[in-house]
């Protein structure tokens, strides 16, 4: 960052560094540890919750919720590092990560569509069909 | 053009009705710090953004904006869903009911109605930066509000995740700042205005 001046804010530029695993990185909010900045009030944990299939659905609805938690890890994933490269343009490993996320979330979508229904309009399976997602029936 | 997927960012799964609850998430949908007033805002103002990166930044943000709007839905419907007239009377919940039933309207916990006064573009990069940095910063402690009242963690988590995704924003618009920064002379920011007087602008 350029020195600071008066009667201007000033934050300083983030760098790149280790991020979290998608799961956490969902749970937190982040891919970055040092964007973490928890209230005083949260629990220690920060996995209160784990997102875990409901053990009594029938196993294709188990195994529907266990590929819908990876794209939402997955996408979450991409969402944070698009953000992260829209200023820092120039940053090779985000670059990287954000082809490497397309790639494999390109993969997961089409395996969802194949097996349950379609997520996007790209998607060949029906549109109309699963549930809307405000349902709370597919996490 | 937007495009929509069908799914949450962040999963929403609530299983124990509260209007109550409802009425209190319902101001992170149309309240003054909203997700609503936030999304309107970021999407208003980059039209005229004078540095091509802080128009994309804002319509990625203005985006995931929208996104939460639905997570803050999605939770105020499955806290509602299942309410009684009773349980909506106890809750306090009885004046929305009347006017909205169970369905979602864009207010804030006080019942204001959700009203553009809340944000501003003001064709000026520094003020609309400063504001959204300001409109991240007031949406936080409204999570951080929220958490302290509210102990289902049902409903925890995806506060949680919400409250973080606005320090993460507030910091990408501190580097939207920077960045618009070096397009200005640094010896009086304030020289022009960069969405008006671009001829000033440095390359």
């Amino acid at each position: 960052m350029e020195q600071q001046h008066l009667a201007i804010a000033s934050v300083p530029m983030q760098n790149w560094e280790t991020l979290y695993d998608w799961d956490q990185a969902l749970a937190t909010g982040t891919i970055f540890p040092g964007l973490n900045k928890p209230f005083f009030v949260l629990e220690e944990n920060s996995f209160e919750t784990e997102f875990k299939p409901d053990e009594n659905a029938s196993p294709e609805q188990q195994e529907r919720e266990r590929l819908m938690k990876e794209i939402s890890a997955l996408s979450f994933a991409l969402d944070d590092t698009v953000l992260y490269l829209d200023t820092h343009p120039e940053s090779a490993e985000a670059m990287d990560l954000r082809k490497n996320l397309i790639e494999q979330r390109k993969g997961l979508l089409k395996e969802f569509d194949e097996k349950f229904y379609a997520l996007t309009k790209d998607c060949i399976g029906c549109w109309g069909e699963g549930p809307m997602p405000w349902e709370g029936a597919c996490i | 053009m937007w495009t929509y997927e069908k799914r949450l960012q962040f999963p929403v799964k609530i299983t124990k009705t509260c209007p109550k609850t409802a009425q209190l998430i319902i101001s992170q949908y149309g309240g003054p710090d909203g997700e609503l007033s936030a999304s309107m805002r970021y999407l208003s103002q980059r039209y005229t953004m004078p540095v091509k990166t802080v128009g994309g930044l804002l319509t990625d943000i203005g985006t995931e904006e929208l996104a939460h709007m639905e997570i803050i839905c999605a939770m105020v419907y499955q806290l509602t869903r299942d309410l009684t007239v009773e349980q909506a009377q106890a809750a306090g919940f009885d004046a929305y009911y009347i006017d909205h039933t169970k369905a979602l309207w864009p207010q804030a916990a006080a019942g204001v109605p959700f009203t553009s006064l809340e944000f501003q573009s003001k064709g000026d990069a520094i003020a609309d930066l400063t504001e959204d940095l300001a409109a991240e910063q007031k949406a936080r402690v409204v999570y951080d509000n929220l958490l302290r009242m509210i102990t289902d963690p049902e409903v925890r988590e995806p506060l949680k995740f919400l409250r973080t995704r606005e320090i993460v924003h507030f910091q990408r618009f501190g580097e939207a700042l920077e960045k618009t920064k070096e397009r200005l002379d640094s010896n009086n920011y304030y020289y022009f205005n960069p969405e008006f007087d671009k001829k000033f602008l440095q390359n």
